[in-house]
C-alpha cells in the first residue's frame, strides 16, 4: 500500500482519540509546549502523555524539539492539510465530471434539434 | 487496515441539475459509447475499448482512465443498485487512491420536472468519526476546510 496513504490513515487514526485532540489543542493554542506542561491539565502519567505524544508524532502531526527531557512538542498542520486536500481533489474530479456530462447532454440535445 | 485505527464512513454528496429528461441522463451515464465522452476527469481520457458495463446487480463495472503523461488509474468494481432511470451504485474495488478501495458511490437521478432532472452522487469514503466532529467545532482553519468539504 503506498506511503500516502498509510500517512493519511496514521492521521486520521491519531486524531481519533479525544485525549490527543485535546493536546493538539493545547498546542495550537500554546505554540511549543513541554511534555510537563502538556500533561498538567490530564489526569495521566507523563509516560501516558509520552505515549500520545508519539502517536501523534507518528502520524506528523507534531514535531518534537531535542532539548534533552523536556522534548517540547510543536503542532504541524501538514498532515491536516494533506487529508483536506485529498477530499477536495476527490470533490473536484467529481464536479468537472458532471461539468463534462452536462456539456455532453446539451451537445445531444442540439443535435436532436437540428435534426428535426 | 491495522484495527488500531478507528476508522468510520463518510459520505460526499455532490448535486447538479441538468436540463434533460430523466432517460436521456440516464442512457448517457450508463452507455459505454457515451461514458467515453464525457467520464474523464479533466485532462483525464476514458477509451472506449477500456469501458465494460454489464449493467445489472452484481454485473462488472470496470474503466480505465488514461491520465495526461499516459499513465493508467484502472477501476474495477461491481454494479450494485441497477433500477433505471432512478439509481445505479457502483462499488469501486480498485482506485487511483487506495483510500476509497471500498468506496461505493451511488448515483440518483430525481425528476424534476420540465423536463429537468436533478443527478445526485453519494460517494462513501473512510476516515475516522471523531475528526469530522472536530472539525464542525471549528478547530483550525484546516479543519473547517476538511468539515465544508465533508458536509457537502
Amino acid at each position: 500500500m503506498p506511503t500516502a496513504t498509510d500517512h493519511l490513515s496514521l492521521t486520521f487514526a491519531a486524531l481519533a482519540d479525544p485525549t490527543r485532540r485535546a493536546l493538539l489543542e493545547r498546542l495550537a493554542d500554546d505554540g511549543e509546549v513541554t511534555v510537563n506542561e502538556l500533561a498538567d491539565p490530564f489526569p495521566l502519567t507523563l509516560q501516558a502523555i509520552s505515549k500520545h505524544l508519539k502517536v501523534l508524532e507518528r502520524a506528523g502531526l507534531i514535531t518534537r524539539g531535542r532539548s534533552a527531557q523536556l522534548r517540547p512538542a510543536r503542532l504541524d498542520g501538514a498532515s491536516l492539510r494533506e487529508a483536506a486536500d485529498w477530499i477536495e481533489r476527490y470533490r473536484e474530479v467529481w464536479e468537472g465530471r458532471l461539468d463534462r456530462l452536462a456539456l455532453r447532454i446539451r451537445e445531444i440535445q442540439r443535435k436532436a434539434t437540428d435534426d428535426e | 487496515m491495522n484495527e488500531q485505527y478507528v476508522m468510520s464512513e463518510h459520505t460526499i454528496v455532490i448535486e447538479r441539475e441538468l436540463d434533460a429528461p430523466r432517460e436521456l441522463v440516464w442512457k448517457v451515464w450508463t452507455d459505454p459509447d457515451e461514458v467515453t465522452k464525457w467520464w474523464g476527469p479533466e485532462g483525464f481520457t476514458t477509451p472506449r475499448d477500456r469501458i465494460e458495463f454489464d449493467l445489472r446487480p452484481g454485473g462488472v463495472c470496470r474503466l480505465t482512465m488514461v491520465g495526461p503523461d499516459g499513465e493508467e488509474y484502472p477501476s474495477d468494481g461491481h454494479f450494485g443498485i441497477v433500477e433505471p432511470p432512478e439509481r445505479l451504485s457502483f462499488g469501486e474495488e480498485s482506485t487511483d487512491h487506495p483510500m476509497i478501495e471500498s468506496g461505493e458511490t451511488t448515483i440518483e437521478f430525481v425528476e424534476l420536472g420540465g423536463d429537468r432532472t436533478k443527478v445526485v452522487v453519494t460517494s462513501r469514503m473512510v476516515c475516522a468519526e471523531e475528526l469530522v466532529s472536530m472539525a464542525k467545532a471549528g478547530w483550525t482553519s484546516q479543519l473547517d476546510q476538511l468539515a465544508a468539504l465533508l458536509a457537502g
